[in-house]
């Protein structure tokens, strides 16, 4: 906090620099919690399933005979290639497996945060405008309940309501049968928007909604407190004091002078909470058997595949850097008081 | 001698102050949130004489049998009933969630203070560590730890426990940090305390009262996070009830229309940490003033695993000011 005021070139290194340790951090605690764990991988994969040749000739072909500061050092040489190893049970690179499957994942995220922010900025900012009354006593008991609601149980209830009693919406899946739209991006509803294949598309969200309002729901009751509060704040500032006094209506007053600012911390939370979306993600994926990293994982876990578990997780935490480090650069550009 | 007494004729009434002074939405939320939990707490300790059916017990209840009075939340495709699973559930549901919230204090709270008073290299280092470790998905985190400690009691609380650390070591750091500079900690070191002393005597009993706050909402979070360990396989051994477990089981019998095995384990999960988030939040009202006096109400800025970086956030804002 020393030095304030630097520029926002300067500000963008120094943050980049700060993420290489925060990385290097992540990846010795997934290689350590998952590599150094006694009993080791093959074993877990295979157990009985294999002569003890078979299961050294794996062992060797996967490197896991080498010792383990070589196996650390191999790990992250390949990080660094963006090599994220290989499932000891499929052999599969793990690096394709997550070209294939991160888009399904993606769609689903970028859905459901879409949901979160329609939810959690449209409740928030109506609680903190008619604060204390029974809209605010009612936003503020939703952020609490959704909150306590475990995400996978309220997909189940969803499941429950409009599949199995109402068929109004698929309870699993990515999209109907032979409705994929042409591969581009991998993300079903842009793919399809491109090739101007509508059937796909509406095919495609029929899918989407359920597990990405599930997810949004549980991720905007977090959102609906802290817009709530900066509403709050903000309302109660100098500049919204002088803009009523200037004779400016109050609809006007709310909606560009308290709203926008209330909105900035709101691109921070947004990116805080993305590491609450992947976790679940993994939840949602599950429940609705939505073909993305997270059910990929899900089943690696169940294999007991643990070089394909740290292939993933080891994603998961670039992923997470990657997205903070962003979110930081846009609020430094946003507002200039940041760059310290 | 001059500074002990005066702490101690300072302290509880430094403790009680807040309570006083919070308004009385403050207070209602804090005996409801409160209420709640007693209840569950209540039905842990006596849920075998609560139900004549255990949690374990199959023998002579009927398959999938809806509610009805011989079993008001009816029963589950293994013969189990399910009134007795979700009673049964919240002993272990508590159990662990105790288990867990002790190990990371145990752990968060030392650290927070080595580092927080200690400052330098030292400080930068565990801060850079577990900021790491805060910033990465709660959830993975829990389930690669269980995947490698493997499924039980206390392999769940660990791999809930880890998530926490680093959020008692935050608060406790950066509390220790405001409360290192005061006059009555200059003054017991211009008489000579040793560190060990000023720590643990003048240092902690100041730190160690936001330790209900971030308890009571880690407690709800690790609620879930101990269902969706069990959802997703890597909770408790079956047949132990738990409620996670339960509802990875009734997802199968949705299909089939079959609705009470998967709502009542869900609605006493989420009526178990809505209570405690009450209680945390309620709490955190009273006890943090700083939120108070910046005229943000009654309201805190996020809960859970948020909370405690907005709350922080909040602080040091507060501060800087």
């Amino acid at each position: 906090m020393a030095k304030r005021g630097g520029s926002l070139g300067r500000y963008v290194l120094l943050r980049i620099l700060l993420t290489v340790p925060m990385v290097l951090i992540l990846l010795t605690f997934v290689f350590v919690i998952l590599r150094v764990a006694p009993g080791d991988p093959i074993e877990a994969a295979y157990g009985q399933k294999l002569p003890p040749a078979e299961i050294a000739k794996v062992r060797h072909n996967l490197g896991l005979d080498r010792p383990l500061i070589v196996q650390y050092g191999a790990y992250l040489g390949d990080m660094v290639h963006g090599d994220f190893g290989k499932s000891v049970v499929t052999q599969q690179s793990v690096g394709t497996l997550i070209r294939a499957d991160f888009p399904a994942t993606l769609e689903l995220t970028l859905t459901a945060m879409l949901v979160a922010i329609v939810v959690g900025v449209g409740i928030g900012s109506l609680s903190g405008r008619f604060r204390d009354t029974p809209i605010d006593l009612g936003g503020r008991l939703f952020g609490i309940v959704i909150y306590a609601a475990p995400i996978f149980w309220l997909g189940m209830m969803f499941q429950l309501l409009f599949s199995v009693k109402l068929h109004i919406f698929p309870s699993g899946g990515r999209t109907a049968a032979f409705a994929q739209p042409h591969h581009i991006t991998g993300l079903y509803l842009l793919d399809s928007v491109l090739t101007w294949n509508w059937s796909a598309f509406w095919q495609t969200l029929r899918y989407l909604a359920l597990p990405a309002i599930t997810l949004g729901l549980v991720i905007g009751g977090v959102l609906v407190r802290l817009v709530r509060v900066h509403m709050l704040q903000t309302l109660q500032s100098d500049y919204v004091e002088a803009a009523r006094a200037r004779g400016i209506p109050e609809w006007r007053v709310v909606m560009r002078h308290a709203f926008r600012n209330a909105l900035i911390p709101v691109i921070t939370v947004t990116g805080l909470q993305f590491a609450a979306l992947l976790g679940g993600a993994v939840l949602t994926e599950t429940t609705f058997t939505w073909p993305g990293l997270g059910s990929q994982l899900v089943q690696y876990l169940d294999s007991r595949d643990y070089p394909g578990v740290q292939g993933i997780i080891t994603f998961f935490a670039i992923l997470v850097v990657f997205v903070s480090l962003l979110i930081d650069v846009i609020n430094a550009y946003v507002d200039p008081r940041i760059r310290y | 001698m001059i500074a002990r007494k005066h702490r101690l004729r300072l302290l509880p009434e430094r403790w009680l102050r807040p309570w006083r002074e919070a308004g009385r939405f403050a207070r209602t939320v804090v005996w409801v949130g409160a209420g709640i939990t007693a209840i569950f707490v209540f039905i842990a300790i006596f849920a075998p004489f609560i139900w004549h059916y255990s949690g374990t017990a199959y023998q002579g209840i009927p398959k999938l049998a809806p509610p009805s009075g011989k079993h008001p939340f009816g029963t589950t495709s293994i013969n189990f009933d399910v009134l007795a699973r979700v009673l049964y559930g919240a002993r272990l549901a508590l159990e662990v969630v105790g288990l867990s919230v002790t190990f990371s204090v145990a752990i968060g709270l030392p650290l927070g203070l080595y580092a927080g008073y200690r400052g330098g290299w030292q400080d930068r280092t565990l801060v850079m560590v577990m900021d790491s470790l805060y910033a990465f998905p709660g959830l993975l985190l829990a389930i690669v730890v269980a995947a490698f400690l493997g499924r039980g009691v206390v392999n769940a609380s660990v791999a809930i426990a880890v998530v926490y650390i680093p959020q008692y070591f935050r608060v406790i750091r950066n509390h220790v940090i405001s409360v290192r500079e005061e006059v009555f900690v200059d003054a017991a070191r211009a008489l000579g305390a040793k560190r060990r002393t000023i720590v643990w005597r003048y240092i902690f009993f100041n730190v160690v009262q936001s330790i209900p706050v971030i308890f009571s909402l880690n407690a709800a979070d690790a609620i879930i996070t101990l269902a969706a360990l069990g959802f997703l396989g890597y909770g408790v051994n079956p047949p132990t009830p738990e409620w996670g477990q339960d509802l990875s089981r009734a997802i199968h019998d949705l299909a089939s229309g079959v609705w009470w095995t998967a709502l009542f384990p869900g609605l006493a999960i989420v009526i178990l940490t809505t209570g405690m988030t009450l209680l945390g939040e309620g709490l955190n009202d009273i006890v943090n003033p700083l939120l108070r006096r910046v005229g943000i109400g009654t309201q805190t800025p996020a809960i859970g695993t948020v909370a405690q970086g907005g709350a922080a956030a909040g602080e040091t804002q507060v501060l800087e000011q």
